[in-house]
């Protein structure tokens, strides 16, 4: 790689790379971000501010509860023990239905009536301020249907508790789970203009103020990070950070489209669902882009703290991986699934690196000299000289069962926990991905027959995975789309099929249909290549993904060639990249493929571009290891430097 | 081979063999999905989840097979197979309940209080028949409680389907199941607007992407005050325009269609809400007594375009559509068939009064015998002799000379009844015979307008029609109860009886009457029959239709119109009895209507025979409403229902000339008792609270 130590007019000429890249990128930014005045949520925010604030007349107030009260006063014991949506409680043994107090009917539909004539406030005031024939006018739309919900089970000739009751909710924009008896906001909801309309004001004056910056943002980002990367690594690698830190920023724009946009034209979505999203995702794109800079900012300024830490890590590897692969299944059962996977991916490519680095040359060495120590009767062997004494056995034994020592209780662990994962957890794409790091792994250190070996106990796995209600479920969904139990599928193949062969464009997606029909809204994570044919079309996505696959081999070759090297630490770094940039490499097929619904669907990100951490931080993490391994090399390499530790 | 190379090449190696699968896998991406396999389909349907469901609600409303505390081999004996296909159902646990599901107990606990509250159970009862359901719900495999949970609560949601009064059969119901959890997912049409027009001509949204339907100065649809049955006739009519009128090339602007309804009228029809159901609350007086029907259908037209102005069902209104008993209600009034019982003696009417030959005696007999729909002075045994001898072309005859006669009434009456738009799409039989379409678009709205058939079924003995028995040998026969070795003339005659006394397998429907008067009103003007509708593409000029091509047709209709003005009038010299629908005048207005009488009317009563129809009773009518309004405003009527004319705005903007189609069917323990006339009573009480208004407190 040329770095900043060689002279000369391409090392002149690439010094203006960041420069050029970020205005560009700036520019790009600039003219694909939505508009701020298309955030529908200002307008909206400051109508139901003067329609609850009406001019002379004391401010009008809101708030949600009502219909939880209504319940518990009819109901008279706690929530747990009733079903709200018919008053009541689960120990009432023979049917029929609630006795409620006319007084607490009566009151409960005053509270309604106020809702009621909220919202008509609020559609009269949003009536004013949009024109009607407008863009928006599917806004007002949207209250009407509303209205109109609420007045049919309003004025019908006398509404019960179950009607009242109903009422209250839609009004009040809360949703009551009978499965667990609890009560939730839903945040974007109607509702949420009329009871807290500030906090919806404060927000989309956020998004819009994020919208103005961006450009900056990215901008500045981008000239730092990539003259940084190009000064510590050379041209190449700030190219190949160029086209890391492109990729994200399209996901970024993605999304920002979607906090403007999504909804529009549905009924269901007035206030956007996405508004939160685009300041999360900020924080991604963030830190997502700046990872690699970090582990290459460590590697030159605190070069003895890492080669310290490595070394640490090396020497207690099991405990390290046993923590790990322990804090990954805690991870699924206390916080998310989506942390869980995360972990696992994370831990299992960690593990694969750690164990290659450490006995790939070994294990090597032995197949070389003892191929009987690699048959399965030497493993077996060795499996047995574990627990006996190793001077009744032969070499090979020996060395097998070393072997077996060394790794093949991690190995263990690990299958366990991708066990776990997929059949306790349902979690198939974090699974697949882990076991592909595992193939991986075998096949680098006991080569194809082994590969062939596990491959049986993995179909017995994928069987038993084959039989969950979950995959069964998406198998379904995957073979007939159009009659599935769930309509995400058809919703997205028949986005597919109405965008233009050259898709509709950056910044013109169709999120929701003319009817009103919106894309899932796990869209901007499970659904991205969808997106990407939506908006660049078929053609441009195939190649796309071949672009990514391409850029995945080309730096896990180049992660290989850094692992072959001699060494321990630097090798390590490169081992623990190769197999992060296996895994996220892995990951953009499976979800390539499972929206192409040649596999079944995942639930996993497309790395880099979908929303959310999990997308970011494998490729982040993978290509911050490979820029320390670099940079570890070098220094290692040059004989001006002090030699590593 | 060094260590080095070794990596490389097992790293070229996955890597090689990975490009090599997505290589395959892409490939095969292309050759299944090139040419776009779903283009076609613009709706997702569950097709599992609906059969799930149709077992889940077959389960659901089955009575327990066994008494109380079934033992587990009486359950598997009731239901063969069942015991050994229960693992989430422990029929062997002891204790209560004894037929718990392995699901949380919270779960079941709210499922099993929801169905004991809904099927009258009590909560043990409902347990059980809740674990059998999951029995039968997870046939197909499917597994999981909160899977059970959300399908059981979208059934109990969807109340009509656990309704005992309302079980639908299999099909029915698999049917009705995929309409509910059918989605429309098309991405690239552009869905049709519908609106509707006041007669201020300003527009209102009713349905429609509101993006680009929602105009400038466009009304917003909560305005309307449309109760809950027309919001669902509303999003029916939108589901049936849908896929026809939505443009897919997306240069070219949505198509913009408007529903025939009037505002004012409807809400009307709408504030009557449940008033035959819960007569507590109910605003209207003149529903005091309604408490004899089951069921009510109205249907109001605009003769001038055969526009539905108004249509509402009150009460049972099930099977028109098979759905669900929403959209029952809503579209009952286009749909829902009955017999016409005598206001098919209006077919007879127009052919005879067409007929050169007709003398001007017949033409007054004629129209005192639509007056009492028969003759009540004591002169025939038979009531309904006159008619039944029109229809044989036997008017004269006294004597038994001849037994047969050649006769076309029967067929002149038939062609008449196919040419004012009955009897379309009967070519090939089917369900289709009788439908009419109610769409002056591209689209496919389907209403049920009429089937009347006075000829014997073609390729039958006595298909030709022609020949008849005469009416004294036919009614000896009849009366006999055997057939003699005439077989075809006496078939032929008993078609056209059947068929002048509106039984047999003739149907109509309330729009089915409305469009029938329609049809007498616009032909007595000169113009040409037309058929209903209830959508119209604007094309700025209003669709009233052609001239009548022969004046002949225009005379017999004013004829027919003439004698129909009768039927609301008193009894009269030379003729006994009054018309059939005074009494409800008078019951309505506390006075009789003056001749020439604003309503021309013709009123009809299922035979008590009939084992299926008993109790219903239909009527048709023609409404000059200025008129009305005129004469209920003169100084002699009670001071409670005089009004100014005109005096409500919902009246004035009305047109001068409407028509009505009603349909009574009475509660089945009252069809026996002696009853007034449900049909005429509730059209002059819908006409009286039309006109006079909106009733204050007090009244």
């Amino acid at each position: 790689m040329p770095s900043l130590n060689k002279s000369g007019a391409l090392d002149r000429f690439v010094w203006w790379f960041p420069l050029i890249f970020a205005a560009v990128i700036s520019l790009w930014v600039f003219f694909q971000r939505p508009l701020s005045t298309q955030v529908r949520e200002l307008a909206m925010a400051q109508a139901a501010l003067a329609a609850i604030q009406p001019s002379g007349s004391p401010a009008l107030r809101f708030s949600t509860g009502a219909a939880q009260r209504l319940c518990q006063i009819v109901g008279s014991q706690p929530l747990q023990r009733l079903d709200c949506r018919n008053g009541l409680s689960l120990d009432t043994q023979a049917g029929g239905k609630a006795t409620v107090d006319a007084r607490v009917l009566l009151a409960a539909r005053a509270g309604l009536d106020e809702w009621i004539e909220g919202y008509r406030a609020l559609r009269d005031e949003l009536s004013g301020r949009l024109a009607t024939g407008g863009s928006r006018t599917w806004v007002l739309a949207g209250i009407e249907l509303r209205l109109g919900e609420l007045q049919r089970r309003r004025v019908g000739l006398s509404p019960g508790y179950a009607e009242v009751f109903d009422a209250l909710l839609i009004a009040e924009g809360v949703r009551y789970s009978s499965v667990s008896g609890q009560f939730s906001v839903q945040r974007w909801d109607l509702a949420r203009l009329l009871d807290s309309p500030r906090a919806v004001l404060e927000r989309a004056e956020q998004l819009e103020q994020l919208l103005f910056l961006l450009p900056w943002l990215v901008g500045v980002l981008a000239l730092c990070s990539y003259s940084f990367v190009q000064w510590g690594l050379g041209a190449l690698a700030g190219v190949v950070y160029a086209a890391f830190f492109g990729l994200a920023t399209l996901g970024l724009l993605v999304v920002a489209d979607a906090s403007v946009r999504f909804g529009q034209g549905s009924p269901v979505y007035l206030l956007n669902p996405f508004a939160y999203a685009f300041e999360r995702q900020v924080l991604v794109y963030l830190v997502g882009v700046v990872t690699p800079c970090l582990f290459l900012a460590f590697a030159i300024f605190q070069e003895r703290f890492v080669t310290r830490a490595l070394r640490w890590v090396s020497d207690h590897f099991i405990v390290m991986s046993f923590l790990v692969f322990g804090l990954a299944t805690a991870l699924y059962g206390l916080a998310s699934p989506a942390a869980g996977s995360e972990a696992m991916k994370l831990a299992m490519a960690g593990f694969a690196g750690i164990v290659t680095s450490l006995y790939a040359r070994q294990s090597y060495l032995t197949r070389l000299h003892l191929p009987k120590a690699y048959t399965l009767a030497g493993l077996a062997s060795g499996c047995v000289s574990l627990f006996l004494t190793p001077e009744k056995f032969k070499p090979r034994s020996v060395v097998a069962a070393q072997l077996l020592k060394a790794f093949g209780l991690m190995l263990l662990v690990g299958l366990l926990v991708i066990g776990l994962a997929a059949l306790v957890f349902s979690d198939l794409g974090g699974s697949l991905v882990s076991a592909a790091v595992v193939f991986g792994l075998v096949f680098l250190l006991f080569g194809l027959r082994m590969v062939v070996i596990v491959s049986i106990f993995a179909s017995a796995a994928v069987g038993l995975a084959l039989m969950t209600d979950k995959v069964q479920g998406r198998i379904d969904l995957m073979l007939s789309p159009m009659t599935a139990a769930v309509s995400d599928f058809a919703r997205l193949i028949k986005f597919s099929e109405a965008a233009p062969a050259s898709g509709y464009g950056l910044g013109s997606l169709r999120w929701c249909s003319n009817e009103g029909s919106c894309l899932p809204i796990q869209v901007l994570s499970d659904y991205f290549p969808v997106l990407l044919t939506g908006a660049f079309g078929e053609s441009m996505t195939i190649l796309l993904f071949a672009l990514l696959v391409l850029g995945y081999f080309l730096l896990m070759v180049r992660a290989g060639l850094g692992l072959a090297k001699g060494g321990v630490l630097v090798p390590l770094v490169y081992a623990v990249a190769f197999f992060l940039l296996f895994s996220s490499l892995v990951q953009t097929a499976i979800t390539f493929l499972g929206n192409w619904r040649l596999m079944p669907l995942t639930g996993l990100g497309l790395p880099v571009l979908s929303m959310g951490w999990s997308s970011m931080i494998s490729v982040a993490l993978g290509l911050g290891a490979l820029g320390m391994a670099e940079r570890l090399g070098q220094r290692v390499a040059s004989p001006q430097t002090r030699p590593l530790p | 081979m060094t260590f080095s190379r070794h990596l490389l090449r097992a790293t070229v190696g996955i890597l090689a063999a990975l490009c090599l699968v997505l290589f395959v896998l892409v490939t095969s991406y292309f050759e299944r999905f090139a040419g776009r396999p779903y283009a076609e389909i613009d709706a997702f349907v569950p097709l599992e989840r609906v059969q799930r469901l149709t077992r889940l609600v077959s389960a659901l409303r089955e009575p327990l097979p066994v008494r109380s505390e079934p033992s587990a081999g009486a359950l598997a004996k009731t239901a063969p197979g069942l015991f050994d296909r229960l693992p989430w159902v422990d029929l062997k646990a002891e204790g209560t309940p004894p037929y718990a599901l392995s699901c949380p107990s919270r779960q079941q606990e709210v499922l099993a209080g929801r169905l004991a509250e809904q099927l009258n159970l009590n909560k043990n009862e409902a347990a059980k028949r809740l674990a059998l359901a999951h029995a039968a719900w997870a046939e197909d495999g499917a597994k999981g409680c909160r899977a059970f949970f959300v399908d059981v609560d979208l059934v109990m949601r969807s109340s009509y389907l656990l309704d005992p009064n309302q079980l639908l059969a299999k099909p029915m119901l698999e049917q009705s199941l995929s309409q509910l959890l059918t989605e429309r997912v098309a991405w690239d049409a552009k869905p049709p607007c519908l609106r509707i027009r006041s007669s201020d001509e300003k527009l209102t949204y009713l349905k429609g992407p509101a993006g680009y339907c929602l105009e400038e100065g466009m009304g917003l649809g909560s305005e309307l005050a449309f109760g809950g049955s027309s919001r669902e006739l509303i999003n029916f009519i939108y589901s049936r325009l849908f896929v026809a009128e939505a443009v897919r090339d997306l240069t070219l602007e949505a198509r913009r269609l408007e529903l025939t309804l009037h505002p004012g009228l409807q809400s009307l029809l709408d504030s009557y809400g449940d008033c035959l159901k819960d007569r507590m609350d109910c605003p209207w007086p003149s529903w005091s007594n309604a408490g004899q029907h089951q069921t009510v259908i109205v249907a109001v037209m605009d003769p001038r375009g055969q526009q539905i102005l108004g249509m509402r069902c009150f009460g049972r209104c099930t099977g028109s559509s098979g759905l669900n008993p929403s959209v029952d209600q809503a579209i009952a009034p286009l749909a829902l068939p009955v017999p016409p019982a005598s206001i098919a003696k209006l077919f007879y009417a127009l052919a005879f009064s067409e007929m050169p030959s007709t003398k001007a005696t017949d033409r007054r007999e004629l129209a005192l015998q639509v007056k009492t729909s028969g003759q009540l002075d004591g002169q025939s045994l038979k009531r309904n002799e006159w008619w039944e001898r029109l229809a044989l072309c036997d008017l004269k005859s006294s004597s038994q000379a001849g037994q047969t006669i050649e006769c076309a009434m029967a067929r002149r009456a038939q062609t008449l009844a196919t040419s004012l738009g009955w009897n379309q799409y009967c070519e090939k039989g089917g369900d289709d015979c009788g439908r009419v379409r109610l769409s002056g678009t591209n689209s496919e709205v389907l209403g049920y307008a009429g089937y009347f058939r006075a000829l014997p079924p073609s390729g039958s003995a006595g298909g030709s029609g022609a020949e008849v028995l005469q009416w004294s040998s036919y009614n000896q026969i009849r009366d006999a109860g055997g057939i003699t070795q005439i077989r075809e003339p006496y078939f032929a005659a008993s078609a056209a009886v059947q068929s002048v006394l509106g039984a047999g397998d003739n149907r109509v429907s309330a729009l089915g009457l409305a469009s029938l008067a329609g049809q007498i009103e616009r032909m007595s003007r000169g113009m040409a029959p037309l058929n209903p509708v209830l959508v119209v593409a604007p094309s700025g000029q209003p669709q009233l239709g052609l001239p009548l091509r022969q004046s002949r047709q225009q005379q017999a209709a004013r004829q027919v119109r003439d004698a129909m003005a009768r039927v609301m009038i008193g009894p009269e010299p030379g003729w006994d009895g009054a018309g059939t629908g005074h009494s409800a005048f008078l019951a309505s207005f506390q006075k009789g209507c003056k001749a020439p009488c604003p309503i021309q009317a013709k009123t009809g009563t299922v035979s008590r025979q009939d084992a299926r129809f008993a109790g219903t009773t239909t009527f048709a009518a023609i409404v000059e409403l200025d008129r009305l309004a005129r004469q209920l405003s003169e100084s002699d009527a009670p001071e409670q229902v005089a009004a100014p004319a005109n005096s409500n705005a919902t009246l004035k903007a009305l047109p001068p000339v409407i028509t009505l189609g009603v349909i009574t069917i009475a509660r089945k323990d009252q069809r026996s008792l002696p009853e007034g006339h449900g049909a005429s009573r509730f059209a002059m009480q819908f006409l009286r609270d039309l006109v006079v208004g909106v009733p204050t407190d007090g009244q």
